[in-house]
């Protein structure tokens, strides 16, 4: 019948349509890349992403840059959750641990590190005074650190070797949690020990009823990169002025702390709400120093290769950094 | 003999195609790198990660774990459930506090309860074990209730009639009566005990007995080992399909089929 038809008719021509505006979305995405360079930048919580702040707050990016660029800064918790923002494109560059930096290069997630960022002084911290050595830490006490994955999960699995044999021995006894947040339940007594780093660490060491257990000199000695930074395959072959730009505003900032040691300590004194005198013996810290410089890097890979944190180990510092970066 | 097995696999041949379509798809998919092998990993990494996680991950601990985590709570849960459910029969008073607690807590999801949980309880296993019981105890308390409250009239005054009272007429009349409606309400108990226990292993790490499930599919993420997520995905599947088919399905056959209360 004359009406069934039409319907019929009717019924391709949307399925037609639809296909038709399905296939034009991608067709958009493409359209929006074409705009002003965009750059998306991670970072976490901590004294350690300091250089950051300094490149976010005088926009040292846009000044080493020649043209126009966006960046955008975020928060993040964690290693883990920037690989996993770089892995679906929404973040290009991202400042973690040396740790997550092996991992994701070795997983195959398409970047490498573009500079050191930090080396910061770290601290197993309780709150119990049954806690001394390694040894008194019973399956039944909990380790708050940033996460299974991170940097510190790796320093807690070096000091567990050094200290008891075992590389995996405290792996059960960690519950993951941002910084400050672990701060927070190691004071009111929800965890029993907290591995963390710089400002934390030195908030705790002035709190009456915690103490240190250790302070991971004999495993990671000061001076040792913590913190790096990761720059997408996507930025270094995509848009090499750009990524000229980023190594050199991150170098200035770099520069800036350690050689103005008292205007930085009191611009971040600012951002951390802390007295500038605070923040200045914080910076002055033997283990706290900002640098280019990779160290230590490759002898971590080789670490969580053999304890089984990662397949194999990257056969050189090639692997893992792109060819500006000095010292491995 | 032949006929029956020919009827068997021509019961079960939408689902194998459908499968099997599935996988074929994914190869191809993997294939085109239409998306990163991250996010994509191909069937041989699949597979070798499935040998690699009972064999050097211990998989396996985590998986026993978590079914004797999740056992406790289901059968602590579903004990509080029928005791309060079967009081709640026996006196209008309780039954109408018990009807307003129910309505008031099978709204709050786990997971919001986690915080104030870890407070009361610590992190170790009583914490988990008390978020799978809230899991399973107000939904199968619902169930028990609605069941109860749509017998036939008529079933409750035969057994008036027979001399049935207080508890015997629960045990006698009531609870087989409304098998049916408890039986779901078992399914899915087991079903948010399951969630409830996956998040809060997730959230709290491991205990100091052991790891389960959860704590592995984080281990998993935060190395990146995509493989190693399906593979505990794929497990948890099984876990179900094994539930459903040899637990949920001979219950129903054993029971409300036989009684011809379910077709």
């Amino acid at each position: 019948m004359a009406l069934d038809k039409g319907n019929a008719v009717r019924r391709v021509i949307s399925i037609l349509v639809v296909l038709v505006m399905l296939c034009l979305l991608p067709v958009s995405a493409g359209v929006a890349a074409q705009a002003p360079a965009v750059l998306n930048v991670a970072y976490q919580y901590g004294l350690a992403y300091a250089p950051l702040i300094v490149m976010k707050e005088y926009g040292m990016i846009q000044k080493h840059y020649d043209g126009a660029v966006e960046v955008n800064w975020q928060v993040l918790n964690s290693g883990v959750a920037i690989n996993e923002g770089i892995v679906v494109g929404q973040i290009d560059v991202g400042a973690m641990g040396v740790a997550p930096a092996i991992v994701g290069v070795m997983r195959g997630i398409p970047y490498k590190i573009f500079s050191n960022i930090s080396s910061q002084p770290h601290g197993l911290m309780t709150n119990s005074t049954d806690i001394q050595t390694l040894s008194d830490i019973t399956s039944d006490k909990k380790i708050a650190l940033v996460g299974i994955g991170s940097i510190q999960h790796i320093f807690l699995s070096m000091l567990a070797l050094h200290d008891l044999g075992d590389a995996h021995a405290l792996d059960n006894n960690i519950i993951a949690m941002s910084h400050p947040d672990g701060m927070t339940a190691l004071i009111s007594g929800a965890v029993d020990c907290q591995l963390t780093t710089s400002p934390y660490v030195f908030y705790e060491a002035d709190i009456d009823n915690l103490h240190k257990v250790s302070n991971l000199e004999a495993v990671w000695p000061n001076g040792n990169s913590f913190i790096v930074g990761m720059a997408s395959n996507a930025l270094y072959d995509g848009n090499p002025k750009l990524y000229r730009a980023l190594v050199e505003a991150l170098a200035e900032a770099e520069a800036f702390i350690e050689q103005n040691a008292d205007e930085a300590a009191g611009f971040l004194a600012t951002y951390n709400d802390v007295s500038k005198e605070v923040m200045l013996s914080w910076l002055n810290d033997p283990g706290c120093s900002f640098s280019p410089k990779l160290q230590g890097a490759m002898s971590m890979a080789a670490f969580m290769a053999e304890y089984g944190f990662i397949a194999e180990k990257p056969d050189s510092v090639s692997k893992i950094a792109y060819d500006n970066v000095e010292g491995e | 003999m032949l006929k029956k097995m020919v009827a068997s696999v021509r019961h079960v041949l939408p689902q194998v195609l459908f499968l099997l379509g599935g996988v074929l798809l994914w190869q191809t998919l993997y294939e085109a790198k239409v998306w990163s092998p991250l996010l994509f990993p191909s069937l041989g990494e699949i597979r070798q990660s499935f040998i690699t996680s009972f064999t050097v991950n211990k998989f396996f601990d985590a998986i026993l774990y978590s079914l004797s985590l999740l056992t406790r709570g289901l059968l602590l849960g579903i004990g509080i459930a029928l005791l309060l459910s079967g009081l709640s029969i026996i006196s209008k008073s309780v039954y109408r506090i018990y009807n307003m607690l129910v309505s008031m807590f099978d709204l709050i999801p786990g997971v919001a309860l986690f915080p104030l949980a870890i407070l009361w309880f610590g992190t170790g296993e009583a914490t988990i074990i008390f978020i799978v019981v809230h899991s399973v105890v107000w939904p199968m308390s619902r169930s028990i209730i609605d069941g109860f409250n749509s017998i036939p009239g008529i079933y409750l005054e035969a057994g008036a009639n027979i001399g049935l009272k207080g508890p015997a007429l629960v045990y006698g009349v009531y609870l087989p009566a409304s098998f049916p409606r408890i039986l779901s309400g078992i399914k899915v108990g087991w079903a948010r005990a399951w969630r409830g226990l996956m998040s809060a292993e997730m959230v709290f790490g491991a205990t100091s007995a052991g790891a389960g499930i959860g704590f592995y599919i984080q281990y998993r993420r935060s190395f990146m080992d995509s493989a190693g997520l399906y593979v505990a995905l794929i497990v948890i599947i099984i876990i179900g399909v094994v539930v459903e088919y040899g637990v949920f399905r001979v219950i129903e056959n054993k029971t409300i089929k036989k009684w011809g209360m379910y077709r």
